[in-house]
């Protein structure tokens, strides 16, 4: 039974880790991307509406944005959805982006809105040191210095400040969720000539049950916890003949469960553990990224998850497996 | 020999609640890979398909669209890039936008570009035709009725893709083409695509053993059309989405191959138990002189009965009624005919083994 305990352990171990994974990965394709703008933000996706807008429309909402920001203290975040190039354009008036920090933020030097910063670690970062002007920042931007990426800037190139030149199309995440402020942006942006493509975002439990990668993790893990079931209900009966003489001696059930259930409990905690240790190594292997802080967590919750399941599946096989019939009696 | 497989299966039936268990369980394995083995076959094809692109070095790029029209990708920049693939160190695909704007192209079946020769190199599992231009469909799809036009080629054969052949790009991760065709162009009908279809080409290059400069003057030229392709060297740069899909095909196959063994060996450990609560029965017999193969039938009935009648009507329902769980189907009524055989032989050996025990 401590084999059967173990092999089993090690498996489940296994099929827990891959569901909490694929959980955490639907919880991070379902949480807004912030670009580390604190405290309450909300994200408008502005896209071509059906209005007239010439480009003096435009640029002339973009300075009125800007005012707006820089009048109610807000920071703007905008970036690409579908269309535009890879960076972000930033309104900052309070200074509160951390990772955003021009030499000149109060930008009263009117050349400021040409000037752009490339992020750290980006291939158009090695082009501009190499003293060549990056091929992916339009010639109208010109790059003066380096700033780290946000959280969530992906492939994104370089950052520039919101300007006298047309308002972008994009995604835009403004630090407020004030309906009066977000209503003001919208106005500004459909004179631009923007429609607002914002989507209701789909609740949490939905989005995970509509995740193939957690329905199909979370069916071999059920699936896997019912053999797992079954395969121990049988295994405790290869042991009918000792738990038939222990009632003789007047054990009760109770005390038979009492007595197995604690002593296979190690054997699936080694198990599991080994099964979880075994799939981050694979995780690591194959997608040659190391783990960070959250992904060891993962691990720790798939792990406790998995126990926890197992604990209460190997007490239902205990309970099934010591029921003494009559013609256990008899066996052998 | 014939009573000996019936009493085989009245010793099952005997023991109606395990083996009603153990329906359940095969049951329950069945459905699950009958759902998901279509999906796993796919995700191995992209582990290795991701494998063998970070192997060879390659070069993927990510799109950013300067406009909201179609990108103006300028010809030097599109002509590089034949040049590239005559050179045999690129190839690109068009998967998602080809002849967008007209939607009964092919008949309304979705179509997908292969250029280049290297492709089939980088993805072992797929077998092209060859030379291009040629044609292919994937294996749900039937021969167009029309000929199909794209890019000055007319094409009226189609050969036929093997079952579940998959393409895998780097972003995409798994694109199966069962439901597809397939239209394998010669580099120089890059020039004479829609801008949509150039867009996407250039978009999807791969770049592979590129130098520097290489990848530069691809960024540069296609940049200055506002197509901005941001380079991922994928053994060095080790983009994240590629990991990421690289993983969840991880997860697919290791997952299912643990819940497979998980149920293979609560089935072994159940029809031990089994027989060996019948070893009485089985002495008993051979001391009235039954032969080895009396006893192997009666075996083969019991083993039968648990391991073959419960899954097989319903699985030979999916294969009749066919459909996209019809392959699935197919395999693990194989895998369970397997399964009986090797059950089967396992059991003799028990049985013989006990005797051997005096047990």
């Amino acid at each position: 039974m401590r084999v059967k305990l173990l092999v089993s352990g090690l498996l489940l171990g296994v099929l827990s880790t891959f569901a909490a994974w694929a959980v955490h990965w639907s919880l991070g394709a379902h949480r807004e991307v912030t670009y580390e703008l604190p405290g309450t933000v909300t994200t408008l996706s502005f896209g071509n509406g059906k209005q007239e807008a010439t480009r003096v429309d435009r640029t002339e909402a973009a300075v009125e944005l800007r005012r707006f920001l820089t009048e109610r203290s807000l920071a703007l975040v905008v970036a690409p959805s579908t269309d535009g190039p890879p960076r972000l354009v930033v309104a900052d008036p309070g200074g509160v982006l951390s990772w955003y920090t021009p030499s000149d933020p109060t930008g009263r030097d009117p050349g400021r809105v040409r000037r752009g910063h490339v992020f750290e670690g980006t291939y158009s970062q090695r082009q501009w040191r190499q003293g060549n002007s990056p091929a992916l920042v339009p010639e109208e931007v010109e790059i003066v210095g380096t700033v780290p990426p946000p959280q969530g800037a992906g492939d994104l190139q370089y950052a520039r400040p919101l300007g006298e030149y047309p308002l972008p199309f994009g995604e835009y995440v403004v630090s407020t969720d004030d309906p009066e402020e977000l209503a003001e942006i919208r106005d500004i942006a459909y004179r631009a000539g923007f429609a607002d493509l914002s989507t209701q975002r789909v609740p949490l439990w939905r989005h995970l049950r509509d995740d193939p990668l957690v329905g199909a993790t979370g069916a071999l893990l059920g699936a896997g916890y019912l053999a797992a079931a079954l395969f121990w209900t049988l295994g405790l009966r290869d042991r009918a003949e000792e738990f038939a003489i222990r009632t003789r001696h007047g054990a009760t059930r109770a005390r038979l469960v009492w007595q197995v259930w604690p002593r296979g409990l190690p054997f699936q905690f080694l198990g599991i553990v080994g099964g979880v240790a075994l799939s981050g190594a694979l995780v690591v292997l194959v997608g040659l990224q190391p783990l960070d802080r959250i992904e060891y967590l993962v691990l720790g919750a798939g792990a406790a998850g998995g126990l926890l399941l197992a604990a209460g599946t190997w007490l239902l096989a205990t309970v099934l497996g010591t029921r003494v019939r009559s013609e256990a009696g008899r066996a052998g | 020999m014939l009573g000996d497989l019936r009493g085989g299966v009245r010793m099952a039936l005997r023991r109606w609640p395990t083996m009603l268990s153990l329906a359940a369980v095969i049951a329950l394995s069945c459905v699950v890979l009958a759902v998901l083995l279509a999906d796993v076959l796919v995700q191995f094809k992209a582990l290795r398909g991701g494998h063998e692109l970070r192997g060879r070095g390659a070069v993927v790029f990510k799109p950013y669209y300067g406009t909201s029209r179609v990108t103006s990708v300028p010809d030097r920049a599109v002509s590089d890039l034949v040049e590239l693939i005559r050179e045999e160190r690129a190839y690109t695909a068009v998967i998602n936008n080809v002849r967008v704007d007209d939607p009964e192209f092919a008949g309304g079946v979705p179509t997908v570009l292969f250029v280049g020769s290297r492709l089939e190199e980088t993805l072992p599992d797929l077998e092209l035709c060859e030379p291009a231009p040629c044609a292919m469909r994937g294996a749900e799809v039937a021969t167009p009725a029309e000929p199909v036009e794209i890019a000055g080629h007319t094409f009226t054969t189609f050969e036929r893709l093997s079952r579940s052949a998959t393409h895998f790009d780097a972003h995409l991760g798994p694109v199966p083409l069962d439901e597809r065709l397939v239209l394998n162009l010669p580099p120089e009908s890059l020039t004479r695509l829609t801008g949509y279809e150039r867009e996407e080409a250039m978009a999807r290059t791969v770049l592979l053993e590129a130098t520097e400069s290489d990848v530069d003057d691809f960024v540069a030229s296609s940049a200055a059309g506002d197509l901005y392709l941001v380079p991922r060297h994928i053994a060095v740069d080790r983009p994240k989405r590629l990991s990421g899909i690289m993983v969840v095909s991880t997860m697919y196959v290791v997952g299912m191959a643990a819940f497979l063994t998980l149920v293979l060996v609560a089935f072994a450990a159940t029809a031990r138990r089994t027989l060996h609560r019948q070893r009485a029965v089985f002495v008993i017999r051979r001391t009235h002189g039954a032969s080895n193969g009396r006893l192997a039938a009666r075996l083969a009935g019991f083993v039968g009965v648990v391991v073959l009648l419960p899954p097989l009507p319903p699985l030979a329902g999916l294969l009749l009624v066919g459909g996209p769980l019809a392959p699935a189907a197919g395999w693990m009524a194989a895998l369970v005919v397997v399964l009986f055989l090797v059950l089967w032989g396992w059991a003799v050996r028990q049985q013989s083994g006990y005797e051997r025990r005096g047990r």
